[in-house]
């Protein structure tokens, strides 16, 4: 099996993300995975047949809907049953085919040569300005997009924005007419082969295959040969390729204002047609090769399917039901002997015993389509008794044991003890809150920034515009005295920290740290390139946060022109905040604007300098932070904390 | 272990796919023993606090449900000063189709909405009844007591 966990979502940056429905309706709602010998409820639910029997063992009810539920009422569902398979068998495949071209990085280098004649890498369609762009689209007026797009761009961020602009302009001039329309309706898709367009239950079922098996066999379809030649015969002479960089900023801002949102969609056909037109031969021959697999599969699936009725077994009668309490320790004994079952061990485990074997007895003889032998069984129940039957407390025992260990090997033992002590106490009124916060203070921190991460996703959506600001207003509020838990436990209130800083004069500089400033070892500010944020306040009076930048290295000059564009968001969300609550201290640590670095006493009270010069001859520790920050592609608040 | 084997594969989505306002993770290395945290609803007195959960798993997860209990302090009627939560899907109403990613939100949605017709703290629960502004005061005031 997979070791990997598998999900819908993976389907989410395909080309076809509709097929992340279809991925989840083939799984179990229990186990969460694919179904594995599919069984109906009366109430039209499908559960492996395991985890159902296995949940009506302790409640007779159907997991979704809450209706009462007995075993005896689960059918068997063979057609899901060979889905499921089918499409276990096809899923890899789907997903590498369905890929986005962006994320096949080897196939794009190959892609280059073909195109740019050896000039590979650092070939670059110039873009310098929209006006040059029309121009070059001008002058080829049958240009087959495809191409343009697969070159170039090894960043895959920039590299689809950039394919997106190319095809979308080119697209306007060649007004290509039915085929967008056709791929705008959400329930279709372009088959990769033919590139006829199909709703995608029929293009996954039935046409792929058709197109495949003509594919090998050598039977093209005449639109096919009509659409290739023209592009296999023309050369690329007529793109202008230049080897220019070109600040990737502005190709960004052009792109997405012009016309992203209204051609998207129409990349992931063009790129297709490429990685399916242009494949090196030995990828074609990887490609049939799969492909006279899959072929056997779907056979056999059928096959199993049709066959499914003849195939149930008569000869295994199904394990009934027992009441064990009233029956003697060797009546129970005799009933698993009779089942060629061990008879060790004591009451509770012969009964558990029982249980578990009718359970998979009945699932593997009435509900499976392919049942396995008996002696398969019992290996089976060998190996969950392994996994099950141990004592509970002599489980947690264990569990927590192997945890120690490999906490002592990570940690200080201090920590680990400290750990257990708290936990013993967890549910009593004794809990030392506290002590367990200030433990684990820095999981909980980062917890705080993932669960911040997700609202502001949520409010960057269109529609909530308007709790947006106001939200993050919130937050801001929220980070600010979020390193405050520590002066918290140190018996320090937040009131006093407000006092504190009323009582600051300068209460319109909005970078001065929250916490006392007798504790702040080193705060140091790290700016980006002269940017002055002006800052509307309440009251109508203007403020100018004048961030000055004196350690700003060459590279960081070059991220911050990246994301310049991105400050304009930026701005506002400082205004916001605010506008909010003129008073409350920022803290930030964000690439597109400033970074402060702050130091806090550790809860032991050692104090840990944070040398600010350090950083700067470690810029390397900056850069990572700069473009893990970047990635998140957000203006992520991240508190540096040391000695925790 | 099927149990395991869910629970990973829980902690997978929620990397994939994380639920609003909510976060959550293991402790450690203890795959069956979790945190997490939820931010307080925006429209609800407990705005702008940030409260974390305990969570632990029976070895028999997803057929029993989660142990899930505050270990911020809170003023709900629902939930007592041990931090345990009086919430339905979490005893009686428990499914095996519920994920700890559901659980966390439904949780959200009991800071909104209380239910003080089944309360787990029955003073909380009258005030809630009978002096609405006094609950929300109180209820503030903890939040910034405990949870910011």
């Amino acid at each position: 099996m997979n070791n990997h966990i598998t999900d819908a979502s993976d389907f989410n940056d395909s080309e076809i993300p509709n097929l992340s429905q279809l991925d989840s309706l083939l799984r179990c709602h229990i186990c969460k995975d694919f179904l594995k010998i599919p069984v109906l409820t009366p109430c039209g639910h499908t559960f492996c047949s395991l985890c159902i029997r296995g949940y009506l063992n302790k409640e007779p009810k159907c997991p979704l809907c809450l209706n009462e539920l007995r075993e005896s009422m689960l059918r068997s569902e063979f057609l899901v049953s060979e889905l499921v398979k089918c499409y276990n068998s096809i899923r890899p495949d789907l997903l590498d085919k369905l890929r986005v071209i962006e994320a096949t990085d080897n196939d794009d280098v190959s892609l280059i040569e073909v195109a740019s004649d050896k000039e590979s890498n650092a070939v670059i369609v110039d873009l310098e300005n929209e006006e040059n762009l029309a121009n070059d689209t001008n002058s080829v007026p049958v240009l087959e997009n495809d191409i343009e797009i697969t070159a170039t761009y090894n960043i895959r961020n920039k590299k689809r924005n950039f394919s997106e602009f190319t095809d979308c302009n080119s697209q306007k001039k060649i007004n290509s007419s039915s085929k967008s329309d056709v791929f705008s309706s959400p329930n279709t898709a372009e088959c990769p082969i033919c590139h006829e367009f199909y709703p995608i239950k029929i293009l996954e079922r039935t046409h792929l295959d058709e197109c495949l098996t003509n594919q090998t066999l050598g039977i093209s379809s005449p639109k096919k040969l009509k659409t290739e030649s023209p592009q296999r015969q023309k050369p690329l002479r007529s793109l202008k390729l230049r080897s220019s960089t070109i600040p990737s900023r502005n190709i960004t801002s052009s792109i997405t204002k012009s016309s992203k949102s209204r051609f998207f969609g129409s990349v992931g056909k063009n790129s297709k047609s490429i990685s399916y037109k242009d494949l090196p031969s030995s990828k074609t021959r990887n490609f049939t090769s799969t492909l006279a697999k899959t072929e056997n599969n779907e056979i056999s699936h059928v096959e199993n399917y049709l066959k499914s009725s003849k195939s149930r077994n008569e000869d295994y009668q199904r394990l009934p039901k027992v009441n064990f309490t009233s029956m003697t320790i060797s009546q129970i004994k005799q009933k698993l002997l009779s089942l060629n079952l061990p008879i060790n061990g004591s009451r509770q485990l012969l009964i558990n015993r029982y249980n578990h074997y009718e359970m998979i007895w009945n699932s593997n003889f009435h509900d499976s389509l392919s049942p396995v032998e008996e002696s398969e069984l019992r290996r089976q129940l060998t190996s969950w008794e392994l996994n099950h039957n141990i004592e509970p407390t002599n489980k947690s025992n264990v569990g927590s044991n192997s945890i120690s260990s490999m906490l002592k090997q990570r940690s200080h033992n201090s920590i680990e003890n400290s750990y257990q002590a708290l936990l013993q106490n967890f549910r009593k009124d004794t809990f030392d809150r506290n002590g367990w916060s200030s433990l684990f203070n820095k999981q909980f921190n980062s917890l705080i920034i993932e669960a911040r991460k997700t609202i502001r996703e949520a409010n960057s959506k269109p529609g909530s515009i308007g709790v947006n600001s106001k939200l993050q207003a919130q937050e801001n509020n929220i980070d600010s005295t979020m390193n405050n838990d520590k002066d918290e436990l140190q018996g320090k209130s937040f009131e006093s920290l407000q006092d504190n800083v009323e009582e600051n004069p300068h209460n319109n500089i909005n970078k001065v740290t929250k916490t006392n400033v007798e504790e702040i070892s080193k705060v140091e500010v790290s700016m980006s390139n002269e940017i002055k944020l002006p800052l509307e306040m309440d009251n109508d009076e203007s403020l100018l946060t004048e961030l000055n930048g004196d350690n700003v290295t060459t590279k960081k000059l070059q991220l911050n022109n990246d994301t310049e564009n991105v400050l304009g968001e930026e701005e506002e969300e400082l205004n916001d905040s605010n506008i909010d609550d003129s008073k409350e201290i920022e803290h930030y640590t964000s690439n597109e604007d400033f970074i402060v670095y702050s130091n806090q006493t550790s809860p032991r009270g050692s104090q840990e300098d944070y040398d600010i010069s350090k950083t700067k001859n470690n810029s390397q520790l900056l850069e990572a932070e700069l473009a893990s920050q970047k990635s998140n592609n957000s203006s992520s608040i991240i508190f540096t904390q040391n000695g925790v | 272990m099927s149990s395991l084997k869910r629970i990973t594969k829980e902690l997978n989505d929620l990397g994939r796919d994380p639920p609003t306002s909510c976060s959550a993770g293991p402790v450690g290395d203890d795959i069956y023993h979790w945190q997490a945290s939820i931010m307080g609803p925006p429209d609800s007195p407990y705005a702008g606090g940030v409260f974390f959960l305990s969570i632990h798993f029976p070895t028999d997860y997803p057929f029993k449900p989660p142990k899930i209990s505050f270990t911020t302090k809170i003023y709900h009627p629902n939930i007592n000063a041990n931090g345990n939560i009086c919430l339905d899907i979490l005893k009686d109403q428990w499914s095996p189709a519920l994920t700890i990613s559901k659980v966390l939100l439904s949780i959200c949605s009991l800071l909104t909405d209380a239910n003080p017709d089944d309360p787990l703290v029955p003073e909380i629960a009258h005030i809630y009844k009978t002096d609405r502004p006094k609950y929300e005061a109180t209820a503030k005031e903890w939040t910034k007591k405990y949870a910011v």
